[in-house]
């Protein structure tokens, strides 16, 4: 099998978009922690849970906003480079 | 007992559905399955629809009209007639309204009334946008396009596509394969000169290829695929969302919203306060959050969904047992998560806009 | 951009599209639901705070009643024992006045009962002595034949008594029997007068009565029975 500049061009693509996903690692560690910390006060302070959760989605949205740049990056290098 | 034969019976259909029928009675028949296309951005189903030139309807704009249609039919079915009793479809709407208002109050407080009606907007459209994904026939019964560069694409046979045998990869499409099939397509000179000069040029980039153009390289283009899978929407309902919060956040607090970005109150005492330049220096971070809200706003939902449909589409090939109801299940979770945190988001933000600032750096 | 699908056709559509969205359910669904969730939250609240109220006014009731149940109970208590211990004195009283009255009645009726005993003892007396006078009466009657009437009036004679000596002028002589000559001439030279009137009056039973204006000799039978009788009682 040959290849040619294309096929590799793509081939690399795909290992960067690859790649560019490993940044998904940290924002899956912080909401886990988010949420251990967001059950662990809730177990403590089950009245306040409404209140855990809605801050628990915030942070686990902040959290997540580094992984949706890992995804932006990714979905950049495969289809607009 | 019941619920056992309930089991029994979804058991029995994911495994005849996702495995027997594809892997075995569609073989037997002569048909296969062809490789799901997986695009970013909305497929065309029409161009120049209804003879207006220019106007292109894609199967996310069907997806999105489906869910408008969706959702008003269900509010104001719901809400057409309020009764103290409520029938089934008002009382489902309150129980979904209620939680979301009593979420806005205990979030907002006296500001709920003014965020509930975009945010709640959002939640539902939202929410029947995701959950038309899971429809079966959805993403899955469409028009015969061509392929386009980089898809794989199949012969054509009369009404379906010729795939010979069970995860036939079928057959990259060039740029040149596509062009020669849109000219056969359209049957339109212009079109077909232009795809000819493409394709020649084309020929001309990669010389040591085949440059003999196919012409019968197609794929099935859904009739509707879920709203969310488009960034049009996503970011178009980010940059709407950010917007609305800065117009709350402005008719709360008037003009003194802007000092949360451009904060000249602590310039003002800088010299009673020399870490007030801190203060100045984090505005212009408030800006680039606020603009990197639209970002994950709209790159969060569409991630969400858009993996969901793509997992749909593969775990039967993977594993066609018993996988996919484990997915659909999901996919039914990930649907009302997304579309609850971007609403619950923007009231989040909202309420932080309506907030003023001054109260909390001032201890 | 057109790679991921962003079109600025598309976008503005997407804008557009859920502009009209949210304008159609903000004007005529959200209004009427928001409304009626408020209305429907209040009206809960309400009720719960209705509900509290009647429960509190409840609880005010029961602790009013309770209040006076107790109170009324104390009350009585104190009412009967009030009432017990004036009945006790009452019934100390009535008893001190009935045994009072009773030793009224007792001495009284003693007092009575022994007057009415003496009356009884003194009738009797009298009627046993009008009987035993007129039994007397009847015997002496009887027993007096005319020789003792004679002997009683010799008796007389024998035996003046000294009252009737010196008595007056005028003498009233009563006897039972007509006098004889003799009898008659010495009760004139015994009392010393001529100026005599003989009377026969058989009641006198025997013997003599003289009488002179308001002075009266009695030596008859029967002055000695009512002496008798008087004596008796």
């Amino acid at each position: 099998m040959q290849i040619n500049g294309a096929d590799f061009i793509s081939a690399m693509k795909t290992l960067g978009a690859g790649l560019a996903m490993i940044g998904v690692i940290g924002p899956g560690i912080g909401i886990g922690l988010i949420v251990q910390g967001a059950l662990t006060a809730m177990g403590r302070n089950p009245d306040a849970s409404g209140q855990i959760i809605t801050n628990m989605i915030l942070g686990i949205a902040f959290a997540e906003a580094v992984a949706i740049y890992a995804l932006v990056v990714a979905l950049i290098i495969l289809f607009v480079l | 007992m019941k619920g056992l034969l309930i089991l029994l019976g979804i058991i029995a259909s994911t495994v005849i559905f996702c495995g027997v029928v594809p892997f075995v009675v569609m073989p037997g028949a002569g048909i296969s399955m062809a490789l799901p296309v997986i695009s970013v951005p909305g497929e065309k189903l029409w161009e120049d629809f209804l003879g207006v030139d220019g106007l292109t309807v894609t199967n996310t704009l069907i997806g999105t009209l489906l869910a408008d249609v969706v959702l008003l039919a269900f509010a104001i079915g719901a809400t057409r007639t309020m009764r103290d009793v409520p029938g089934r479809l008002q009382g489902l709407f309150e129980v979904v309204t209620d939680a979301l208002y009593s979420l806005a109050k205990s979030t907002a407080g006296a500001n709920a009334r003014k965020i509930f009606p975009l945010m709640a907007t959002i939640f539902l459209f939202l929410l029947v946008a995701n959950w038309i994904e899971l429809v079966p026939g959805v993403d899955s019964v469409g028009l015969m396009h061509c392929a386009e560069d980089g898809v794989n694409g199949y012969p054509k046979d009369g009404v379906t596509l010729k795939v010979d045998e069970p995860l036939d990869a079928g057959t990259r499409a060039t740029e040149a394969d596509y062009e020669a099939c849109y000219a056969k397509e359209h049957d339109d000179g212009e079109h077909a000169a232009e795809g000819e000069a493409t394709a020649a040029a084309a020929g001309e980039n990669s010389g040591e290829e085949d440059t003999a153009a196919r012409d019968d390289l197609y794929v099935v283009t859904s009739f509707v695929r879920a709203a969310a899978t488009d960034l049009n929407l996503t970011l178009g309902l980010a940059v709407l969302a950010v917007l609305a919060v800065q117009y709350f956040g402005i008719r709360a607090l008037g003009l003194g919203y802007f000092a949360k970005f451009i904060n000249i109150p602590a310039l003002d005492k800088i010299d009673r306060e020399p870490m007030g330049a801190m203060d100045f220096a984090v505005g212009f971070l408030e800006i680039i959050s606020e603009i990197s809200r639209i970002i994950s706003f709209g790159f969060r939902l569409f991630g969400n969904i858009f993996a969901g449909q793509v997992l749909l589409f593969v775990i039967p090939f993977l594993a066609g047992a018993l996988m996919p109801l484990a997915v659909y299940g999901f996919e039914v979770f990930v649907g009302v998560l997304q579309a609850f945190v971007f609403s619950m988001l923007l009231l989040v933000f909202a309420t932080m806009a309506m907030t003023s600032h001054s109260h909390d750096d001032s201890h | 951009m057109d790679k991921l699908g962003i079109n600025l056709g598309f976008f503005l559509f997407q804008l557009f599209n859920f502009g009209i969205l949210f304008f159609v359910l903000a004007r005529f669904v959200w209004p009427r639901v928001l409304d009626m969730l408020d209305e429907r939250a209040e009206r809960i609240a309400k009720g719960l705070e209705d509900a509290r109220a009647a429960q509190e006014a409840r609880e005010d009731a029961q602790r009013e009643r309770d209040k006076l149940l107790s109170q009324a109970r104390t009350e009585g208590q104190k009412y009967i024992d009030e009432a017990r211990q004036r009945g006790a004195e009452q019934v100390q009283l009535m008893l001190r006045e009935a045994s009072r009255q009773a030793d009224e009645h007792r001495a009284q009726s003693r007092i009575q009962a022994e007057e009415d005993r003496n009356r009884v003892l003194a009738d009797t007396r009298e009627q046993i002595v009008s009987l035993a006078m007129a039994a007397a009466e009847q015997l002496v009657g009887e027993v007096l034949d005319e020789e003792r009437q004679r002997a009683i009036i010799k008796r007389f004679f024998t035996d003046v008594p000294a009252a009737a000596k010196g008595l007056g002028k005028r003498i009233e002589v009563v006897s039972a029997l007509p006098l004889t000559d003799d009898e008659q001439a010495a009760i004139k030279t015994i009392s010393g007068t001529d100026e005599i009137t003989f009377k026969v009056n058989p009641d006198i039973l025997g013997g003599l009565i003289l009488r002179s204006g308001d002075k009266v000799v009695d030596g008859s039978v029967r002055g000695d029975l009512t002496a008798l009788s008087v004596r008796i009682h």
